[in-house]
């Protein structure tokens, strides 16, 4: 296969559809087509990547930019790390922007969006005095670290369980200026 | 290998260098840590060649470097092994599953050898990493 060169995500060129059938949720969802790399000489959009969030996340001002953040680890080919690194998978790079759309508020800061060489994402915030971390890995349990500078604490627990309502609270001061 | 030997990770800044807003700096993301087969420099090899450790950076002149120990990973129960290469010859693999502990704890313990300006100084946070879970 000789692999091209991805095409530039226009997000404003995104895909967007009213709820898709078969949906669990029974809120709206927009659909969001990331062209695939194409295999072939000519450029052409094949099977679109798609990614789903709520309608209620596009309003957010880290919304975009984390999308801008998750489609561009998603074209990272393998070896992007000058050493083996694996692609970003899809299912990482769903449960990176799930998480996202379900827990942060609008005003929210974005994250950083950081590639995982096992093909994983981290999504990361070092600010109001707090440091958070969340890794999604293919075949993981998502992974979640705080610290909080204030009062010393930190916590380290798995953001899907219970244990994520104790530190929730803190995500309000990850709020853009 | 001896618990003081020196091993040489690059750090690529896009995508593991990220903003540290409280304190504005550059701090190393704990995922330039996450792979499983880690590569690394050996620092004694680098000696027995006669080589300058920036010397790692010479076909990655973009990249910066950091230094932890053999005995920082094999606290992370981590296993270090030689697998020299022809194009580095003191190429090394940090080997073992890298969870999140580990991953603070590799990167708490770097120190910079060649860092970009306005670099946060490992270990960030004020709170001490905490205990390894193994």
């Amino acid at each position: 296969m000789n692999a091209v060169a991805a095409a530039p995500i226009n997000l404003t060129d995104l895909l967007v559809s009213p709820a898709m059938a078969g949906a669990s949720s029974s809120a709206s969802h927009a659909a969001y087509g990331i062209p695939r790399q194409s295999w072939r000489g000519v450029r052409e959009q094949s099977e679109p990547m798609v990614l789903y969030a709520p309608s209620q996340a596009l309003s957010a001002g880290w919304f975009h930019p984390s999308v801008e953040g998750i489609s561009s680890v998603l074209r990272l080919r393998r070896g992007w790390d000058s050493y083996d690194a694996r692609p970003i998978t899809h299912v990482s790079a769903q449960s990176a922007l799930t998480f996202l759309s379900r827990v942060l508020e609008a005003t929210t800061a974005p994250p950083a969006v950081v590639p995982l060489a096992d093909g994983g994402v981290q999504i990361e915030w070092h600010r109001g005095g707090l440091d958070v971390e969340i890794a999604f890995s293919p075949g993981d349990a998502p992974e979640m670290y705080i610290a909080d500078h204030e009062t010393g604490a930190s916590w380290d627990l798995d953001p899907s369980t219970a244990d994520f309502e104790e530190v929730r609270p803190l995500l309000a001061r990850l709020r853009a200026e | 290998m001896p618990p003081d030997t020196a091993l040489y990770r690059r750090i690529n800044p896009d995508p593991h260098l990220v903003w540290d807003e409280n304190f504005d700096c550059w701090r190393i993301s704990t995922g330039a840590f996450r792979d499983p087969e880690m590569s690394v420099v050996i620092g004694d090899t680098l000696e027995e060649l006669a080589r300058d450790p920036a010397s790692v950076l010479s076909e990655h002149p973009d990249n910066y470097l950091v230094s932890f120990t053999a005995k920082v990973a094999e606290d992370c129960s981590l296993t270090v092994v030689r697998d020299s290469t022809p194009l580095e010859p003191a190429h090394g693999v940090v080997r073992g599953k890298k969870r999140k502990p580990v991953m603070r704890a590799l990167a708490a313990a770097c120190a910079w050898v060649v860092r970009p300006d306005t670099a946060c100084e490992p270990p960030y946070q004020a709170i001490e990493p905490p205990g390894l879970q193994g």
